[in-house]
């Protein structure tokens, strides 16, 4: 099964197989609850925004056209789905902001890194803006290519690349300074 | 005809005190699948009706409960807990569990009529010493019954969980609850149970020395145990799902189909 | 090369993303600017606690949950197939994640699998990963019947049991949790499902023997049937016992004693 491709398992779901929606989530479910989770720093609303992509991947599974590769198609419309939540529920920075501590466990005793760093990281990290938040999690907690980034938010290659340096620049100067 | 007129208002006046004596009583509380109604304790017929409001109403037809003048300032006392209601019950209600106790000893008759919001589950059990018959109609959500006597249920979804000992159980599902399990027991009773006829089920039917008809077609995947202790069957209906559970000791079974 | 120019090549410098030539040009220009120095090492060490982050993992109830919705779809689309009106399958985010959670849906992981069997899709791919989520699925459903026999629900601690019949070889927790369940359930109708799942494992001596002795504490007529049926069929001799002292009882059900009575004739 690892080897059959996302678009051919998707294709077969738009065939009406809606079964092998059950292959994709396996594959991809807990990279998404992460994407969301870093985004929300909130366990429950993560998982909703996951189980509520994976419907969506369902019910507009006809909107899928072979222009976008599935995995860049998903984190697509989790981005959207992560819009929407933060419109409608109104919490996108301020909220952030405010939480300065993080419940999730972070810590992995063999990393070399104390915890207070972590915990000075996620502090920093709330701190940006909600579009730099988006590009260093899909970059660097998510590991996908620029190219695909590219595809996933619409912008050039060039432009995320520098808005990945700003990014990048404001989280390590507030990193620092918590020193 | 002045006189006339005098006890024809005498006669409305009447009238009106013979309906107000059914006394009533609400419990506010939300129509949604997470509230639960427990009922313990009731004597003799208790209807119970589901409907599309938010109020539990209890009607009481049962004696004048209203105290005398002398108990001015007095609640009333009985020896299974303290009346709060007026008309013998005890409720208590946290968040959305609402536990209603009838207080009225099995050798005194009281008389009740209960509309609850659909979608409540219902959790009812009473003692064999109370001679309670349970009618319910129109929910939505689970019943589970405990008794000794009759249980009648129509146009209900499940799940059920019942069990009685002497009673028959008459059951008329509207639809079916497809998502969860339901287990009907009986010893002696008869059951008669009326499923929707596209149910997809997973029955299982036991019995010691009852009967058992049927207008469904069990010709297909059948598996049918003989046993030292009578016989157990397991049919799907319509490619299996939900699982129905059905035993009797000496009752007969009967498995209608429905629309 | 001048700072702003190193400032946005860092990260690519970083991941080893560029060519020989600007990869020299940059290392020279650090060579001789502290500045630039000190921001590569902050971005670094940035870059690296993040790389040293590990995913979190969800709860299995997203997984329920998420078969539980495609198996509602699945069913919405089969009947849409078939009639074109049909009520509105309830929507799977209306309800309250912690107890559907360990609910409805893992009876529907199985049933789920069972269907990608039938569907063929066993043969069309390597089944490994059909393995790991049939253990898993399994795993799942030992966890769920934990949790779920807390439920307030019978119907749902009646579910839960019925795990136990999907196990194939179930551990002594298990076991240990059926015993309890029917030797202490509130509800008659989930001891009795307890007893059921539990006869399946009475090649076991230690489950035969519970059955034998929940005999004796059970006064609840179905269940002294049910009991009794069990280990007639299974001839456990050690039954005999208190079947005779359910005969003897004289408050023991009509029904129940007759069952009793027959049972003598195989035990005997």
């Amino acid at each position: 099964m690892a080897d059959i491709p996302d678009e051919v398992i998707m294709q077969h779901v738009k065939d009406g197989k809606l079964a092998e929606m059950s292959v994709l989530f396996e594959r991809y479910h807990i990279r998404l609850y992460n994407f969301f989770l870093k985004l929300t720093r909130n366990r429950d609303i993560s998982q909703d925004l996951t189980q509520n992509l994976f419907y969506r991947m369902i019910k507009y599974k006809n909107s899928y056209k072979n222009e976008l590769s599935v995995k860049s198609w998903m984190y697509k419309m989790a981005r959207n789905l992560h819009v929407d939540y933060c419109r409608e529920e109104k919490r996108s920075e301020e909220l952030f902001l405010k939480t300065d501590s993080y419940p999730v466990d972070l810590t992995n005793d063999n990393s070399g890194f104390p915890e207070e760093d972590y915990e000075r990281l996620e502090y920093a990290f709330s701190a940006l803006s909600a579009e730099q938040k988006e590009i260093i999690v899909l970059s660097r907690y998510q590991g996908l290519k620029y190219e695909e980034i590219s595809l996933i938010i619409n912008q050039s290659v060039p432009a995320i690349k520098v808005a990945m340096h700003r990014a990048i620049k404001r989280l390590r100067g507030i990193y620092f300074k918590q020193i | 005809m002045k006189k006339m007129k005098v006890s024809l208002i005498a006669l409305l006046i009447f009238f009106t005190a013979g309906i107000l004596s059914a006394q009533e009583y609400k419990i506010t509380t939300q129509n949604n699948k997470e509230g639960r109604l427990i009922l313990k304790d009731f004597s003799d017929e208790l209807p119970i009706e589901g409907y599309n409001g938010t109020d539990i109403i209890i009607t009481s037809t049962s004696e004048d409960l209203t105290p005398p003048a002398k108990a001015k300032g007095l609640k009333p006392v009985f020896p299974a807990g303290t009346d709060n209601t007026g008309i013998g019950l005890d409720v208590q209600k946290i968040d959305n569990l609402i536990t209603i106790t009838c207080l009225l000893p099995f050798t005194r008759s009281g008389e009740y009529k209960i509309k609850v919001p659909e979608n409540l589950a219902i959790e009812l059990s009473s003692g064999c010493e109370r001679n309670n018959d349970i009618s319910i109609i129109n929910m939505k959500n689970e019943i589970d019954i405990k008794s000794c006597h009759n249980i009648d249920l129509k146009n209900v979804t499940g799940p059920l969980v019942l069990s009685t000992i002497s009673g028959d159980i008459n059951i008329t599902y509207s639809s079916i609850n497809s998502s969860k399990s339901s287990s009907v027991n009986s010893i002696s009773g008869e059951i008669d149970i009326t499923l929707p006829v596209k149910t997809a089920t997973d029955l299982e039917l036991r019995t010691v020395s009852g009967a058992i008809y049927s207008d469904f077609d069990f010709s297909e995947s059948q598996k049918n145990l003989k046993k030292v202790g009578g016989n157990e069957m397991n049919y799907s209906l319509n490619g299996g799902g939900f699982k129905l559970n059905i035993g009797t000791v000496s009752g007969t079974i009967y498995l209608r189909k429905g629309n | 090369m001048k700072c702003e120019e190193v400032e946005t090549k860092m990260i690519d410098y970083l991941d080893n993303n560029l060519d020989e030539g600007i990869r020299q040009e940059i290392e020279k220009h650090l060579e001789t600017c502290e500045r630039c120095l000190d921001e590569l090492r902050d971005s670094q060490q940035v870059l690296n606690l993040i790389s040293k982050n590990e995913m979190v993992k969800p709860d299995d109830s997203l997984r329920i949950n998420f078969y539980h919705m495609l198996h509602s779809q699945i069913k919405k689309s089969e009947e849409s197939n078939a009639t074109s009106s049909r009520k509105p399958v309830t929507p799977w985010y209306n309800l309250n994640r912690f107890r559907i959670a360990a609910g409805i849906a893992l009876l529907i992981c199985g049933t789920f699998i069972g269907m990608l069997i039938r569907a063929g899709f066993n043969n069309t791919y390597a089944s490994n990963e059909l393995k790991q989520l049939h253990s898993e699925v399994s795993d799942l459903k030992k966890a769920a019947m934990f949790t779920m026999l807390k439920e307030e629900s019978s119907s749902d601690r009646i579910q839960a049991v019925s795990y136990a019949n999907d196990l194939d070889n179930p551990d002594e927790k298990i076991i240990e949790v059926l015993i309890k369940t029917l030797n202490y359930d509130k509800n008659v109708n989930v001891r009795m499902a307890a007893a059921y799942a539990l006869s399946k494992f009475a090649d076991k001596q230690a489950v035969c023997d519970s059955l034998v002795k929940s005999l004796t504490i059970q006064n609840d007529p179905i269940l002294q049937v049910t009991l009794i049926n069990i280990l007639a069929e299974r001839k456990v001799k050690s039954a005999l016992k208190p079947i005779q002292e359910i005969i003897a009882n004289r408050r023991t059900l009509k029904e129940v004693r007759a069952v009793a009575e027959n049972s003598l004739r195989v035990l005997i």
